[in-house]
């Protein structure tokens, strides 16, 4: 897999550590952190990241707001849930809002690997389909 | 559903995803869960606790009220292999408490979900003092102890939501 820029968005210290940690081993770069939905915006606008991974439950923004709002500004963005919430409606609500995966927390590196490959192969099979849809 | 059915369904699937959680993620075995007998008119909240407010159709607080040891081998398990700065302990400490009671609550929503209905969950907060709470006539409280070879876990519900601050005191 590619090594990419990721930003982490996650109000749990521990899961930033976690999470970082896990990334960095993927061979992936953790450029930036976010601990709410507000801050996760601005950093998205100042890095441009690769990846974004993202929590729902953050004080401020919760991360389904986040994750819509930064799909509305750049819709090239490529976001994946890492969260602890199981609701089904929660995860078709990310899922709508422009997420291109769900991790469930308590996470493991090769599920979260695997949800990672299968994200940037959801979303190049989709520019394919625009491209040749133009 | 009624509330009482669905009160004792999130009763029911916290304990067991506790259960599940901290012997899988830390190997800590729970060896057995118990009650306080008859109408708990008073709670009395250990020193390190994590709370969680649950919307929707659920509308408890959460609390998870953790007893010293217990909360130490959590804390050693759960950091083990990453550089915590000298200071910090408490801040991760404080970190994995409210990270598990997250864990813990966000998974069970997939077990009290009902239909088309959003459960939300408001951020952990965490508490650093011991503190006791006593039961106004129309507040609901739900304690179990969950037991483990290092100490126990108080699991505490507290409803309905708009009596409380997220610190378990009584709004004016």
């Amino acid at each position: 897999m590619e090594s990419l820029k990721i930003l982490v968005v996650d109000d749990s210290l521990i899961t930033i550590k976690k999470l970082s940690a896990m990334l960095d081993q993927l061979g992936h770069t953790v450029v930036r952190t976010a601990g709410t939905g507000r801050e996760a915006l601005q950093a998205y606008a100042e890095c441009a990241p690769d990846l974004v991974t993202m929590d729902i439950t953050m004080p401020d923004m919760d991360g389904i707001e986040a994750t819509r709002l930064i799909r509305d500004r750049f819709p090239q963005a490529l976001i994946v849930m890492v969260t602890s919430h199981g609701q089904e409606k929660m995860v078709l609500d990310a899922l709508q809002a422009g997420a291109k995966g769900y991790v469930l927390k308590p996470f493991r590196q090769d599920k979260l690997e695997e949800v990672i490959s299968m994200s940037l192969k959801r979303r190049a099979s989709h520019d394919t389909q625009a491209s040749s849809d133009a | 559903m009624p509330e009482k059915q669905l009160i004792r369904d999130v009763v029911t699937a916290t304990l067991a995803r506790t259960r599940s959680y901290l012997a899988e993620e830390f190997g800590i075995d729970v060896r057995g869960i118990s009650r306080d007998s008859g109408n708990i008119e008073l709670l009395a909240i250990h020193d390190l606790t994590a709370i969680v407010g649950v919307g929707g159709p659920v509308n408890l607080l959460v609390a998870f009220s953790f007893e010293r040891e217990l909360a130490n081998v959590l804390y050693q398990r759960m950091t083990e292999g990453m550089d915590v700065a000298p200071g910090e302990e408490d801040l991760y400490r404080g970190s994995v408490v409210a990270e598990i009671v997250n864990t813990v609550i966000g998974n069970c929503t997939a077990d009290f979900q009902q239909a088309d209905q959003r459960i939300s969950l408001t951020p952990p907060v965490v508490l650093d003092q011991a503190k006791r709470i006593q039961r106004m006539k129309n507040a609901t409280f739900i304690s179990r102890t969950v037991h483990t070879d290092f100490g126990c876990l108080d699991i505490n519900l507290v409803g309905p939501t708009e009596l409380f601050d997220d610190k378990l005191d009584y709004v004016d």
